[in-house]
């Protein structure tokens, strides 16, 4: 049996996407900015998509800019917002995914002042913290809305009220929130926000920006004026139109799906219990629903990967040793949460998927069993 | 199932350990770390007239510590302790086709070394 139970690294395209994915690049082929028939059809079908996932986060068509993914809309947000300012300090969370830490970590040797703000054990960015270092300076702040190996949603609200109390500008990283929770980009009052497809069943190198209208910011590509002049390039109008339809799949069956995760979370934390020696990852309650954390004291997380996957069932682990040093080793994520020695090299991500069937979580809960009871037989000792 | 990043002798290894358990009777219990990625071994050697007569393990340890303390530990059973302070840590790394960088991978032979050379 193959389980695939890594969705929130990438996810299969829904099969209703594929199929319309296939006719759509059959027939709407044309230039989005071409003036004949088939560019006039290709620009009615990107506009509609543009006001539908638009009315999904409730934000205006104007407001949506469509690139090539996660990262690519992560980099227009930050440097954009920034080229159009002349302020120097930013903030972001410690646990951010790559995409924004590493531009940040550019941003910071082009002599912006980089404030990583520290989170709790839960992963919950410390607000204190936040407020206490907001200055006069300061012209964005960077925060991810679900984080893509715990899971803790991130008190986006309160994070922007602090933001506009001090006229400063709120960056989101929603990418393993799209699709899996209700967002309203009005009531979170966020300045602007990136998605990517893939995540949410559409097809990859495709995604979106929010930008909220009167934001100031600069374009970072340059060429044909596409996108407002916010992202030069031809349209990926086959790839938009399914991720328009993935969106649409994923906001009717939202409650379904979180149901049917809440379910199969259930049977996993039942075999967990009998596993024993575990410890679950992340805010138990503010949390994207599918994605599971897990560590498990005294095995090694690769390895027990590694078993999985031997069995057919893909999962990810936050503690491989990729390298060479204790500092690589281990996510920054799970050092940021401070996870005790004993659980930290043993981490387990499960991030489920709609495709997922009761017969595949049980058959994964068992050979999780197996696994982790075999691994620990193998040190089992008077060490 | 494919498995691309390791070699046939490591998965080989990794997924049938060879000599993994305790010895009640033995000369030697040595206790190896791998201080980068959290792996551990504990080590139980027999000796007999200058022979590793028999050797266990147990181990925490990544699919390469796991496979390179069995392949290891395979090795050096039935030699001679002058020939095993002889082995070159590089040959384990190039048998099993891992990057000279992973340090999981001479956490066996190093131990040993380290136990046989103390006596």
């Amino acid at each position: 049996m193959m389980v695939y139970l890594d969705n929130s690294a990438t996810s299969p395209i829904h099969p209703e996407v594929l199929d319309f994915m296939y006719d759509f690049n059959k027939k709407h082929y044309g230039n989005a900015s071409s003036l004949h028939f088939l560019g006039l059809e290709a620009k009615d079908y990107l506009e509609n998509a543009r006001k539908k996932i638009a009315a999904t986060i409730n934000a205006e068509p104007e407001e949506i800019i469509f690139t090539s993914g996660g990262t690519e809309a992560d980099n227009l947000c930050i440097l954009g917002i920034l080229n159009a300012s002349k302020k120097k300090r930013i903030i972001t969370s410690v646990i951010e995914h790559e995409a924004v830490l590493e531009t940040f970590k550019h941003l910071e040797e082009e002599g912006y002042e980089v404030i990583l703000n520290p989170v709790d054990e839960d992963g919950v960015i410390d607000l204190k913290y936040l407020e206490d270092n907001i200055n006069g300076d300061t012209a964005l702040i960077s925060v991810m809305l679900a984080n893509n190996e715990i899971g803790t949603l991130q008190p986006m609200e309160k994070i922007c009220d602090l933001a506009e109390k001090h006229g400063v500008m709120v960056h989101t990283d929603a990418v393993q929130a799209m699709g899996k929770l209700k967002i309203d980009v009005k009531e979170i009052g966020i300045d602007a926000l990136s998605a990517s497809a893939h995540k949410f069943f559409g097809p990859k190198g495709v995604g979106f920006a929010y930008i909220k209208n009167g934001t100031p910011i600069k374009n970072i590509i340059f060429g044909g004026g596409h996108e407002r002049g916010l992202r030069s390039g031809t349209e990926n109008v086959p790839g938009i139109t399914a991720m328009e339809k993935a969106l649409e799949i994923c906001e009717e069956n939202r409650e379904e799906y979180s149901v049917k995760y809440e379910k199969f979370g259930k049977i996993i934390k039942n075999t967990l219990e009998e596993i024993g020696n575990y410890k679950l990852n992340g805010h138990m309650k503010k949390r994207v629903p599918g994605t599971l954390s897990i560590s498990f004291e005294n095995i090694n997380g690769e390895a027990l990967m590694e078993m999985l996957s031997m069995r057919g069932i893909a999962v990810s682990t936050a503690s491989a040793c990729h390298s060479h040093s204790k500092e690589e080793a281990v996510s920054h994520v799970l050092k940021a949460i401070n996870i005790d020695e004993k659980f930290i090299y043993g981490t387990i991500r499960i991030a489920m998927g709609i495709e997922n069937t009761e017969e595949q979580i049980k058959y994964f809960s068992d050979t999780l069993k197996e696994c982790v009871l075999s691994l620990r037989e193998m040190n089992d000792a008077d060490w | 199932m494919p498995i691309g990043k390791y070699s046939k002798l490591l998965i080989e290894h990794f997924t049938n350990p060879r000599n993994l358990g305790v010895l009640e009777d033995y000369d030697l219990k040595l206790e190896g770390f791998n201080e980068s990625d959290g792996d551990k071994v504990l080590m139980y050697i027999k000796l007999s007239e200058g022979v590793v007569s028999d050797i266990k393990f147990k181990i925490k340890g990544c699919p390469r510590a796991i496979a390179s303390t069995s392949f290891t530990s395979e090795v050096v059973k039935g030699m001679a302790v002058k020939d095993i302070l002889k082995i070159d840590e590089i040959s384990i790394y190039e048998k099993l086709e891992v990057d000279s960088s992973f340090e999981c991978i001479p956490m066996a032979i190093r131990v040993i070394k380290s136990g046989l050379s103390s006596l």
